[in-house]
């Protein structure tokens, strides 16, 4: 029986994700989570009245950034200035896409 | 049990201290990062890299390590008959396991039989389709092949409608199995877009070059598109620019949210008849038009 759209959650600013599940996502700690924050790489949306909530689009460099930490020994204030670069480089490529996709074929050859 | 050279490895002398450890494996793991080394067997001394020094980094794990002693590397070994008492719980045989698996154990309490096994969640996956603009825009099911473990297993996934470059959807507790109680992995699902001959993808809206006739372009003209459904008829607007968008409402990959934008190219015949060129001439005789005057 196939997986329906209910199913699965888009990883983009249109959904959320808890504290505990994000930190689940990514294989790091809530304290860690709460240290990026301190360090302001990562940006709650809310504070419930249970635990903060973070835009689902966290989800992908956050498991990068812990991936790395972990193969390159990192520390968490390492991961930090790595997620800020890593979400950097997102946004430019999206950036390079969009400009891509506008600039007419025949300008595109450089 | 075969025996490994977790110093060797990293290429430090038995007396290295933690910091020299730490170097040494960061140097290394910098040149055989899967990411950054193109060697065939980057993977494999990568896995091996991080086994040596996740033991020699750990001062418990280190010193058991040390405890057996410095036998040749690949040799086969007994581990000392307290390992034998403190692991083999519950069955399980050394057999099974090997020097990683042991040491690996450590950190999990397991050494201590009286210490219940900690919950593991399962792995994870991350995976990647290709789907056409076609399928983005109307959906579609694919199917995902899934390695677990040994096996493998498919997965379909109904893609809803809509997708764009590089979304990614996350699948909660559809990965492996997790073990000791531990939650099941989820599986990461990145979405990629194949390249098409006509349209270019920007998050939902598509773009494509329209090619107008001199003509066109000036005296304005009805022309028929193309779309991901079926061809249209398009509206030129008199007095049209090249590079001009124009645009196509709801007809991108989200249907009635993103548009399809024909970004304007003027082109002209590279031969001209006589007639052609006769009225060419005229034109340019009686036409006041110079594109190279400063605008205001």
């Amino acid at each position: 029986m196939p997986q329906d759209p209910s199913d699965y959650a888009s990883l983009d600013n249109s959904s959320s994700i808890t504290l505990t599940e994000l930190a689940q996502c990514c294989g790091l700690s809530a304290a860690e989570l709460e240290e990026l924050v301190d360090y302001n790489a990562l940006a709650p949306l809310a504070v419930t009245a249970t635990e903060r909530t973070f835009s689902a689009h966290w989800v992908m460099p956050l498991r990068t950034a812990a991936r790395m930490r972990l193969d390159f020994d990192l520390d968490v204030f390492t991961m930090a200035i790595l997620l800020g670069q890593l979400i950097q480089i997102d946004v430019l490529q999206r950036q390079v896409q969009s400009l891509m996709a506008q600039i007419p074929v025949h300008l595109r050859k450089i | 049990m075969k025996y490994k050279d977790y110093y060797d490895i990293l290429g430090v002398p038995r007396t290295a201290s933690l910091d020299d450890i730490k170097k040494a494996y960061r140097k290394l793991a910098r040149s055989h990062h899967p990411d950054m080394s193109k060697a065939p067997d980057a993977e494999v001394r990568f896995k091996e890299i991080g086994e040596a020094y996740a033991t020699l980094k750990d001062t418990a794990k280190r010193a058991a390590y040390d405890e057996l002693g410095h036998p040749k590397p690949g040799a086969e070994f007994r581990p000392p008959p307290q390992w034998q008492e403190d692991f083999a719980t519950g069955g399980m045989s050394f057999e099974d396991l090997d020097l990683a698996d042991l040491l690996a154990a450590m950190g999990r309490g397991q050494r201590d039989g009286h210490q219940r096994a900690m919950p593991i969640k399962g792995q994870d996956f991350e995976t990647s389709v290709t789907l056409t603009l076609e399928d983005a825009r109307r959906g579609t099911t694919v199917n995902l092949t899934l390695a677990d473990g040994t096996s493998e297993r498919t997965l379909q996934v109904t893609i809803a409608p809509g997708a764009s470059q590089d979304q990614k959807l996350r699948l909660r507790g559809k990965g492996g199995k997790g073990h000791n109680g531990g939650a099941d992995g989820d599986i990461y699902l990145h979405i990629k877009l194949a390249s098409h001959a006509v349209f270019r993808p920007d998050h939902h809206d598509l773009y494509f070059d329209l090619l107008l006739a001199p003509w066109e372009a000036a005296l304005g003209a009805e022309v028929e598109v193309p779309t991901l459904d079926k061809p249209v008829l398009l509206t030129v607007p008199p007095g049209t620019r090249s590079g001009r968008k124009l645009r196509l409402r709801g007809r991108g990959l989200l249907a009635d949210h993103s548009d399809l934008y024909a970004v304007v190219r003027i082109d002209v015949p590279t031969a001209l008849s006589p007639r052609e060129t006769e009225l060419f001439q005229e034109l340019a005789k009686v036409s006041s038009f110079n594109p190279r005057a400063t605008k205001p």
